[in-house]
């Protein structure tokens, strides 16, 4: 039994390259790059590994063409791609957890990372990219599933439901999740909502 | 309500998600339980910082690079298929015993040539022109291996007779 959803034009375009359509394949990976491209870059924090790991999930979608069967959101399957391969990639990198603040500058001053908004003077701007660093740092160092979650459901904006889909848990599973990711994203950035919270005032 | 149960619905608060019971019971607990309101407030504060971890977008050659691991990866599955289709042919020749594997050559002038960049229809004479001319399974070693792969016993006799190596 298959659930074809409408519009999904990932299920479309999978069907068509089971038939051994190749501009199908290209149309998806320039459909869906966007999307691939900026989960693995949340979840691993590095543009290099990120395209890299990117790429290795679209041979792996190829891959797969002709057992695939349009069983969920064709994103719902992708995003799971991506964390089985993200996860491979962490234990095999074993990457280390801090991240520098040199290292934000330079991937900040080689266009690395889309800016969100410039600072007025310098010293706005150390504090901006200080604060950058640190949410960055908060997100790659949740385990694995509570990483995954939080990408998806705060950048990627799937709900509960979307995610249990994705990751095979249940939902309640995937709040209890999210309720300690966004816990020790707390108590990481205590510093620094107490700061937003006095800005506020 | 006890701070464990505030902590189980604490999504659900923030999401504005609970039925008005349940959300009166977590205010009344948020009222009395100073740790809960700062998580509670923390929460949805952390929340907002989480927009301070920007995204990339993909480099301007990553799709052209995507396409040639692509190619590549057809090109592998190209291969594979055409090393099983000759495998198959030498197994079934040597179950029939007809002569469409050629052993050529002395042991010297094996031809190490493994990959093949062939594309012929499974069973046809071209295929079996493919087999002779390619010199594929000189080595008795590579025979067994292919068979191994598709469950075919391929025995060495049978090899010998067909005018495989006596000697390796």
């Amino acid at each position: 039994m298959t659930t074809r959803a409408p519009n999904d034009e990932g299920q479309e375009l999978m069907l068509r390259i089971q038939k051994g359509d190749s501009r199908a394949f290209e149309e998806l990976v320039d459909l869906y790059k966007d999307m691939v491209v900026a989960t693995a870059y949340r979840y691993l924090g590095d543009r290099g590994r990120a395209e890299d790991l990117a790429q290795e999930v679209f041979i792996r979608i190829y891959r797969a063409r002709k057992t695939y069967r349009p069983l969920a959101r064709f994103k719902t399957w992708c995003y799971r791609i991506i964390y089985n391969l993200a996860v491979n990639e962490a234990v095999r990198q074993k990457r280390t957890h801090a991240v520098s603040l040199q290292a934000l500058r330079r991937n900040e001053r080689s266009g690395d990372a889309i800016e969100d908004g410039a600072a007025a003077d310098p010293g706005e701007a150390l504090e901006k990219a200080e604060l950058v660093a640190k949410v960055r740092e908060a997100v790659l160092t949740l385990p694995d599933k509570q990483r995954i979650c939080l990408v998806l459901n705060k950048y990627e904006g799937q709900s509960y439901a979307e995610i249990a889909e994705a990751m095979h848990m249940s939902i309640e599973a995937v709040k209890s999740m999210l309720f300690r990711a966004r816990e020790k994203v707390r108590l990481k950035l205590a510093r620094y909502l107490k700061i937003e919270a006095s800005d506020e005032v | 309500m006890k701070c464990e149960q505030v902590r189980t619905y604490g999504l659900d608060y923030l999401d504005e998600n609970l039925t008005a019971s349940l959300r009166e019971e977590v205010e009344n607990h948020l009222q009395e339980c100073p740790g809960c309101r700062e998580m509670i407030a923390g929460l949805g504060a952390a929340w907002e910082l989480l927009d301070h971890y920007p995204g990339v977008e993909p480099s301007e050659d990553f799709l052209s690079r995507t396409m040639a691991s692509y190619t590549e990866e057809r090109s592998r599955e190209r291969t594979v298929r055409i090393i099983r289709r000759l495998a198959v042919a030498a197994a079934a020749a040597v179950l029939i015993g007809l002569s469409l594997v050629i052993f050529e050559g002395a042991p010297d002038a094996a031809d190490t040539d493994r990959d093949v960049a062939v594309d012929v229809p499974a069973g046809s004479p071209a295929e079996t022109e493919v087999i002779r001319d390619l010199q594929l399974v000189e080595d008795w070693e590579l025979l067994q291996a292919l068979g191994d792969d598709l469950d075919m016993a391929i025995e060495y006799e049978d090899f010998v007779a067909l005018g495989g190596e006596e000697a390796l």
